[in-house]
């Protein structure tokens, strides 16, 4: 591998899925730089949460490779990309219901990816530290099934990082959460980088993703029809046909709706 | 727990604790699968499988029943792999519906083969257990209920043993990340399939086992017998009803239903005796599905 | 002169497989019409049936009530059975599906041990009714094996008619198709769970007297007629009535020949695989709107 390309974390060499002889992804060509926030933008049904399941081994693509740091992990098991160091949220959040938070992210630890020698001697984060990080340390005793959706979301975030993941993708993470709670999304999502992570993340709201993004990936019925920065990527004109046009009302919805 | 040893001529009482220990092991046997979230209504086809392997090699082979009835869990184990390699893409309903449909293929084959099985007729004459003597007591489970007693207190405790490391290890939370969402375990790393992989064995392998210390205990098996649907039905009534993500659940379910079976309906009802069983689990899923343990602890406080 | 007698039997066959067929979709109906419009998965569905032909063969030997007036006791008696178990399933909690397999599971053993206990474990049997030999067919057909044949047809198509050209039949699709879509559009999806009972017990009521008169009564003997019913619902797919007609013909040719080369020993367990290999293949088949592993949205 060349040494420019040294720096790619993840990558996508023409991925095709095919739902019951659907096609939902077709020649997806992507890369990721190491330490970018990478958003993927486009309207419900382009394709998106099936992207993320193909990275994380959920669902297998009909043709494509994907590859991490190098090392191809088109047809691993989700237990092995994770040990790879990828790790994601839900776009309905998913913690095991009957365990408290606490739980959740000892889960995270226990089962991550368990030799860290790229980190150093840098210790382990401990389960309470992750869920002050995701501002839950008064909920460590309560059941993930009660928890409101805000905090499920979080506790997700904190459970997926317990797995000392490398590349984080999170999952429509603004989708229902009242405008503080967003705020509190993007100090979190920025905070992630200057820790080192690498982010892939799935938004409608379109002021988050614009707000902290390196990059944009506009996907419209399954193929990627703009890629860049933010700004010329939201002024695209076939982004603002196929998404912003018919959807503009979209991202202000989702400020009102939910907590 | 030792007082057959105290307790003279209690010969009724010291059958049915017995065997209650024997179905207290096969629930807790029954439960390791479902602690993954996969309900079985098929376990019958392991405990036949191990029945008749174990009765088949002591009858050719001669060997000590104890090495055959390791033998007969082996033959549970292969097809619990199997089951778990055919029934992969099968959650809920249809694993359960694919599990009732595959006691078939045994009990066909057995029923089928006299060469080798004696078919319907079933098998005879299986030899017992052989006389122990662990710590300078005389115990030969063939000839005295006591010592039969003391085989099955000690199949149950081992079986305990092991339920409870499936529950409280690393592993326990493994299978209960598999049961609660298996797609979100997956995303944080626990090895999904080889999970499952191992419940169903280890679960097939015990049931297995049990198989083949009932065909050495009562002497006779027929394909009728040892592939019943009452069979399957047992560990699932019990281990549901004693509450089964509580490591003493199905003992407790056993050492309650199974006395109350064998000493109160069997008088009443000799016939229909069974149908105690599944009275109790319908009334169990509609009152009180996670047991009867946690819905008394749940009045008392 | 071997040539002819080959014809004779292959025409002997097709004529079996066509009422055994036949049979199969009448006891396949109440089942699918049970689970399509409520996800109730009763594996009692065999008890039931067996409960049905008990009555009937008690009226018919005890009474000496032709056998055709059997039916409608049989049905009543089995339109109550079906309304008790609706008060039963309808406490059962999520997930819904798995525990009602579990709950009748249960229920499979309570009817198995009563009737064990009011009909005892004898063998019983109606009778085959006249057997003659059909110039125009070729072959051997029987009385029972006509009424089978016409009343499977009958009932058959009665529903499916039921379900495509009645206003009650568009609002029970509907409901198939999507609870949730059918409550909003005004439809009283808790009418239609107890409707789809109702009816699917008066079916099982009707296949029960034509069970006795074909295959031998015997308390345990429930979970054959339980397992056939779910091959033909599953291959025939939910709401898709002459498709159990269909799955009916096909298991039932397929069960004959098994007993015409391997023996009848043998076809339980062809069914039994038949049954994997459906779920296996068709998950669409029963659950056409289910989760499936590894493929979430």
């Amino acid at each position: 591998m060349a040494a420019e390309e040294a720096h790619i974390v993840l990558s996508m060499e023409n991925v095709g899925v095919m739902f019951d002889s659907q096609p939902v992804l077709k020649g997806i060509d992507l890369a990721v730089e190491e330490q970018t926030i990478v958003s993927i933008i486009g309207p419900n049904g382009a394709g998106k949460t099936t992207l993320f399941n193909v990275i994380c081994g959920h669902v297998r693509p009909s043709v494509g490779r994907v590859f991490y740091r190098g090392r191809e992990i088109t047809r691993k098991q989700p237990h092995e990309i994770c040990h790879a160091g990828i790790s994601r949220t839900f776009q309905i959040p998913r913690p095991f219901p009957e365990m408290t938070a606490l739980e959740n992210v000892q889960m995270g630890i226990w089962f991550g990816k368990e030799a860290h020698a790229d980190r150093g001697s840098e210790a382990p984060p401990t389960a309470a530290d992750l869920l002050e990080i995701a501002g839950l340390t008064h909920k460590g005793q309560t059941r993930a099934k009660e928890l409101t959706l805000s905090e499920q979301r979080r506790l997700e975030v904190a459970r997926a990082l317990g797995t000392r993941p490398r590349l984080l993708l999170l999952d429509e993470i603004a989708a229902g959460l009242s405008p503080s709670a967003i705020r509190q999304a993007v100090e979190l999502v920025r905070n992630l980088r200057e820790h080192g992570l690498t982010l892939l993340i799935i938004d409608h709201f379109l002021n988050l993703t614009a707000r902290v993004s390196d990059r944009l990936i506009a996907l419209d019925n399954g193929e990627i029809i703009v890629e860049g920065k933010p700004s010329e990527v939201l002024n695209s004109p076939s982004v603002i046909a196929s998404y912003l046009g018919e959807r503009s009302p979209e991202p202000r919805m989702a400020e009102t709706e939910g907590v | 727990m030792l007082w057959p040893l105290f307790v003279p001529g209690g010969d009724l009482y010291c059958r049915v604790l017995g065997w209650s220990f024997f179905f207290a092991a096969l629930a807790l046997a029954w439960n390791i699968l479902a602690l993954t979230g996969s309900i079985s209504i098929g376990h019958t086809a392991f405990f036949g499988l191990g029945a008749y392997t174990s009765a088949l090699m002591s009858h050719y082979t001669h060997l000590s029943p104890f090495i055959c009835v390791i033998l007969g869990g082996a033959s549970g184990m292969v097809y619990g792999a199997l089951w778990h390699f055919v029934f992969k893409p099968l959650r809920g309903a249809r694993f359960a519906l694919a599990t009732l449909a595959s006691v078939e293929i045994p009990r066909v084959i057995v029923d089928n083969w006299e060469g080798l099985t004696f078919g319907s007729l079933g098998l005879v004459g299986i030899e017992a257990f052989p006389g122990v003597q662990p710590g300078g007591m005389d115990l030969s489970p063939g000839e005295s209920l006591k010592s039969q007693y003391y085989l099955l207190l000690f199949m149950m405790a081992s079986y305990l043993l092991i339920h409870h490391r499936a529950v409280r290890s690393r592993w326990g939370w493994a299978m209960r990340a598999v049961r609660e969402d298996e797609t979100a375990a997956g995303s944080i790393g626990v090895p999904v399939h080889r999970i499952r992989f191992c419940a169903v064995t280890f679960s097939a392998a015990l049931t297995g086992i049990c198989g083949a210390v009932y065909s050495h205990l009562m002497g006779l098996i027929e394909p009728s017998l040892v592939f019943s649907l009452h069979l399957s039905a047992m560990p699932l009534v019990l281990s549901i009803f004693g509450g089964r993500y509580q490591i003493a659940g199905p003992v407790l379910g056993s050492l309650i239903l199974y006395p109350l079976d064998q000493l109160f309906f069997h008088a009443w009802f000799p016939s229909a005796h069974a149908a105690l069983y599944g009275l109790v689990i319908v009334l169990t899923l509609i009152h009180f599905p996670s047991g009867i343990g946690t819905w008394l602890q749940k009045k008392l406080t | 002169m071997e040539n002819l007698t080959v014809d004779f039997m292959w025409m002997q066959l097709l004529v079996n497989s066509l009422a055994l067929g036949s049979f199969y979709a009448l006891i396949a109906l109440g089942f699918a019409l049970i689970f399509g419009v409520t996800r109730t998965f009763n594996l009692a569905h065999g008890e039931l049936i067996l409960l049905g032909g008990y009555i009937s063969y008690f009226l018919f030997k005890g009474a000496g009530i032709h056998i055709l007036w059997t039916l409608p006791p049989s049905m009543l008696a089995l339109l109550g059975a079906a309304l008790v178990l609706h008060a039963i399933l309808r406490r059962v909690r999520e997930p819904y599906e798995l525990n009602t397999l579990v709950v009748t599971f249960g229920l499979a053993l309570v009817l198995q041990n009563a009737m064990l206990v009011i009909f005892t474990a004898d063998y019983r049997l109606i009778g085959h009714g006249r057997q003659f030999f059909l110039e125009s067919l070729d072959a051997y057909v029987s009385d029972t094996q006509i009424t089978v044949f016409l009343t499977s047809l009958l009932a058959t198509l009665s529903v499916h008619f039921l379900m495509r050209r009645t206003f009650l039949g568009k609002a029970l699709r509907a409901t198939i198709q999507d609870r949730e879509a059918a409550r909003l559009a005004g439809i009283h999806v808790d009418h239609m769970t107890l409707i789809a009972f109702g009816t699917g017990g008066a079916l099982i009521g009707l296949a029960g007297p034509l069970y006795a008169q074909t295959t031998y009564l015997h308390p345990f003997g429930g979970s054959e007629p339980t397992l056939l019913a779910i091959i033909v619902s599953i291959f025939a797919g939910v709401g898709r009535t002459r498709g159990l007609l269909l799955g009916g013909w096909l298991l039932g040719t397929i069960e004959s020949a098994t007993v015409f080369f391997l023996g009848s020993s043998w076809r339980e367990m062809v069914s039994a695989m038949i049954l994997i290999g459906l779920l296996l293949l068709r998950p669409e088949g029963l659950w056409s709107e289910r989760s499936k592993p590894g493929r979430e949205a």
